[in-house]
């Protein structure tokens, strides 16, 4: 906060959904804990007729009353709204988000979907990018915008009473951007030093782009959402207009606002600004999913690193199956908090690992991967860590998780979805995570499917998905100066001071 | 999609003139306000209500920060809040994580150069169960040796991991450069061989003399009244005794002639930090740096380095300015990342923008944006969760900044003149004299 020094952090490791962001130091992503989501991605998308489809979620008492009161609406142009009030403070979030990430690229044309956001900024016939960011500043709002393999999101959050300028803005440059040669080339150099930053100097990033690339073939999420850097060097101006008159449509996106507003005079607003934007209709979606896969694949990344990483990743539904949330609580048990399985055994125990954790994304489109991963010094050996983290997955399948273990993941599960709906813009992100994959209102499944999780469920889900042959293995072999690696934890690396 | 373009001119054109018209935001009423007392024990207490997530967060503030770590001792600070987590006179590790984890409640302990914190967010109808671990942990340690021995070890896979990550070593090694042989310039995690050197009876005698109820700031807030803390957390923490402190102070000492810090690594780009001196966060000059540091390197794609750097010549993603202050005088540096061939080039660009900053006073647009944005940004910068909230509160009354704080903001910054800024920009912008750090393959960004 206000004394603590800023400094530019990278996405750390732990959060296998890549999310490439316009400016850099928004740690808000870190805040947000993967939870709940998505369901039938293939549900098609009724054209609709001006109508006002009212959804009151069922009263759930975990759920506190957040999501109780959270309505939608379609413009008859395909856009969809959602809106959920909230007066907690006079400060409202409003996000458009667009289904047009990293999955709707071609190969050799990958991270089209991100260089799109970045010119996002560029300005309108109406609007420079200039502006833009000036007026969003002195109304002392905050703005950003991220893709990922899924979407494009963009939002501000602003005063209560400043709200008009983000649906003039956002409408303006749903359809009026304007895309010039200068901006895009110089763009697309601030794009690839973004993936210098993330990637190409983070030994771990570089790793899981590695993973990706291997555990995935059909799939577009083979390959990273802010592209391949000759890719990147590839895509040109003609490109990006392609790409965004294609999917930058109000039938291929929604708007998704939280905060302090009255629904009826926002809707008002809203369809006053975004009505008259025409489109074609709502392309088709699709669910891309790999063939079984027939044998565990390996990858190693050998390069200069103080610490050695493993992750292994396997194969695993999104909430269009119900051993998701099966999955949700495994991941539970085996490393949340300090009394978790891969705490306790791998970090503490017998200290192997450094940190040792499991992740797991239900919001995926498309079938994703439950990870498991662990970091450690270079002292000891990959094969070790990697024995008591396969050990654990097959624990799972041959003794039952105890009871009150298993009352604990759930425990632990429904605190955090109470303590993520603090924030504003994390409420806007569920609402909005949920849509992309299915439909909002699966929020409301969330809390009763974790807890109707049980012991012999689990055993079921560990033994169908953490099998060998279904599963990719990446491992960090950390080489050159590192392994001079010093006594000393400033040495290692020379160091001169010339006055 | 020719016909998919909707004339909006009149909407934009409204929204203009919606901008112009409307009068200053006002702050107050977007956090909630805050309740103070000072105990018999002379603990500090600050309430504030939250009723929209059935969730209270405690938020303790030790003025225990790792300047105070005594010499040879580096780390201890750190190491002192990471172990009180580790064993308590009735509860082991196991125990206490065990109970933790199944409120599904978060109890973290951090330390930073200036004060430690230990923050808990818990479930409205796990208050008085997660009040009592909060409470076991701060005032009954034992720090047993095999655990604090395992504490160490995750410090020291943290150091090591921090050597991955450029940014951190730039940082590191820009302080220990700027800040010579004072407290500030010794990483708060201490290094391998001063963790080897703290032992139980350290940890023992630097808890006592600095975990006390007159050394700390209590922040409760979230699903909870003033009367519920007096009447189910006041107890307790009366339990807690006081002790005299041992009052130091920090004089701090700088580099005050032109340094290069040239860290090689294998490293496809250069990450760069360029700064000097800066204030305490009590200064005055504070407000007028934070309307100059706005100008100038924001963080916005608008500020003068983003604008040169970033948007007109494409060198780089990250760029920004940050006005590091503290306790005691801190830092004012500019941070870049680009790749190693362009290094040099934008080192001259960062620093002719210092140059124009000192030579000709801001326009008066560019000011007058800078304060909007600072007044009307404010309660989202610390307000978004009852976290930051009650962090952002603690820090308030740690730096003696006033209960009014949040009200008086907006004429602070609003004071804030052209010359004023100027002024501090020529007092403390360095444009030659500064420490330059330069974390890149050397030989690639042509420093050799």
């Amino acid at each position: 906060m206000m004394i603590k020094d800023k400094t530019i952090e990278a996405i750390a490791f732990g959060a296998p959904v890549l999310i490439v962001c316009l400016v850099p130091g928004i740690d808000i992503w870190t805040r947000i804990r993967p939870h709940f989501r998505q369901g039938a991605a293939l549900k098609r998308l009724k054209p609709v007729i001006l109508m006002i489809m009212i959804a009151i979620l069922l009263p759930s008492a975990s759920l506190g009353q957040t999501f109780r009161d959270a309505v939608d609406l379609n413009l008859p142009n395909g856009l969809k709204i959602i809106l959920q009030e909230n007066h907690k403070a006079p400060l409202i979030t409003f996000q458009v988000w667009y289904r047009a990430g990293s999955r709707n690229e071609h190969v050799g044309k990958t991270g089209l979907a991100h260089l799109l956001e970045h010119m996002m900024f560029k300005g309108t016939k109406k609007v420079s990018g200039e502006e833009f960011t000036r007026m969003i500043s002195e109304n002392g709002g905050e703005e950003n915008a991220f893709t990922s393999h899924d979407f494009a999101g963009y939002y501000e959050t602003l005063h209560a009473d400043r709200i008009g300028l983000s649906i003039m803005l956002e409408s303006d440059r749903m359809s009026n951007l304007v895309l010039r040669e200068s901006d895009f080339k110089t763009e697309r150099m601030v794009v690839i030093e973004e993936r210098r930053m993330r990637t190409d100097d983070n030994p771990q990033a570089t790793l899981l782009e590695q993973l990706e690339s291997a555990a995935f073939q059909s799939q577009p999420y083979h390959w990273p959402v802010i592209g391949w850097v000759e890719d990147i060097e590839r895509i040109t101006l003609e490109d990006v207009q392609a790409f965004y008159s294609k999917y930058y449509n109000p039938a291929n996106a929604f708007i998704v606002v939280v905060g302090d507003f009255r629904k009826e005079e926002l809707t008002r607003e809203i369809e006053k600004a975004f009505g008259p934007i025409q489109g074609p209709p709502a392309l088709p979606r699709y669910v891309i999913q790999d063939p079984p896969q027939q044998g565990e694949r390996r990858v190693r990344v050998e390069r200069p690193s103080q610490i050695g990483t493993l992750i292994a990743a396997y194969h695993v539904p999104n909430l269009l199956k119900p051993d998701a949330y099966v999955l949700e609580v495994i991941k539970a048990v085996l490393s949340s908090g300090k009394s978790s399985r891969f705490y306790n055994r791998l970090v503490r125990g017998r200290q192997l690992a450094l940190e040792a954790s499991a992740e797991y994304n239900m919001e995926d489109q498309d079938p994703g991967l439950f990870y498991i991963s662990a970091s450690y010094l270079p002292n000891k050996t990959p094969a070790a860590v990697e024995a008591a983290l396969f050990e654990e997955m097959e624990l799972l399948k041959t003794t039952p998780v105890d009871q009150r273990e298993l009352n604990k993941a759930i425990n632990q599960l429904e605190a955090s979805f109470v303590f993520d709906q603090d924030s504003l813009f994390s409420l806007g992100m569920n609402l909005a995570q949920h849509e992309i994959a299915s439909d909002w209102r699966l929020i409301a499944n969330y809390v009763p499917s974790i807890r109707g999780v049980t012991q012999e469920e689990i055993r079921r889900v560990a033994a169908k998905y953490f099998t060998p042959e279904n599963r990719t293995v990446a491992v960090l072999i950390p080489t050159g100066p590192a392994e001079q690696a010093p006594a000393t934890p400033t040495g290692g690396m020379k160091e001169k001071i010339v006055r | 999609m020719p016909d998919k373009r909707a004339d909006r001119k009149f909407l934009v054109g409204t929204l203009l003139l919606i901008i112009s018209m409307v009068l200053p935001i006002g702050l107050s009423n977007a956090m909630p306000p805050v309740e103070r007392s000072v105990l018999a024990n002379k603990l500090t207490v600050l309430v504030f209500e939250d009723h929209s997530i059935p969730a209270v967060t405690i938020e303790l503030l030790v003025a225990a920060g790792s300047w105070q770590d005594p010499r040879g001792l580096n780390g201890i600070a750190n190491l002192t809040a990471k172990s009180i987590l580790l064993g308590t006179r009735q509860l082991t590790f196991d125990q206490i994580n065990d109970r933790l984890d199944f409120l599904g409640a978060s109890l973290d302990a951090d330390c930073t150069k200036d004060f430690a914190n230990l923050t808990m967010q818990v479930l409205k109808k796990d208050l008085d169960a997660g009040f009592g671990l909060f409470m076991d942990v701060l005032t009954e340690p034992t720090f047993p040796d095999s655990d604090v021995a395992g504490e160490k070890g995750n410090i020291i896979g943290k150091l090591r991991s921090l050597e991955d990550q450029p940014m951190e070593v730039a940082n590191r090694a820009f302080e220990k450069a700027l800040f010579l042989d004072s407290p500030y310039a010794f990483p708060v995690e201490g290094t391998e061989k001063s963790l080897a050197g703290i032992d139980r009876e350290a940890l023992v005698k630097f808890y006592s003399a600095f975990y006390r109820p007159n050394n700390s700031i209590l922040v409760v807030g979230g699903d909870i009244t003033p009367e519920e803390v007096k009447g189910r957390l006041l107890p307790r923490l009366l339990d807690w005794k006081p002790a005299d402190i041992q009052q130091m102070k920090l004089v701090p000492t700088f580099a005050r002639e032109h340094v290069t810090v040239a860290v090689d690594k294998p490293v496809t780009q250069a990450t760069i930090i360029i700064g000097g001196p800066g204030v305490e966060r009590s200064n005055r000059d504070y407000y007028a740096l934070s309307v100059m540091n706005h100008i100038l390197g924001s963080g916005e794609l608008n500020s003068r380095l983003a604008a040169q750097i970033r948007v007109k010549a494409g060198l780089a993603y990250a760029v920004q300015s940050v006005v590091a202050a503290r306790k005691y005088a801190g830092s004012l540096r500019i941070i870049i990342q680009t790749k190693n061939p362009t290094a040099r080039d934008t080192i001259s660009m960062a620093i002719s923008e210092m140059e124009r900053m000192q030579r000709e006073p801001v326009s008066e647009a560019e000011l007058q944006e800078a304060r909007k944005f600072l007044i009307g940004n404010f309660p989202l910068r610390y307000g978004s969760t009852q976290q930051e909230y009650a962090k952002f509160r603690a820090q308030i009354e740690f730096f003696g900044l006033g209960m009014d704080y949040p009200e008086k903001y907006s004429s602070l910054i609003n004071s804030i003149t052209a010359e004023d800024v100027l002024r501090v920009a020529r007092e403390h912008l360095k444009p030659r004299d500064h420490v330059l750090t330069v974390v890149a393959d050397q030989e690639k960004a042509g420093m050799k």
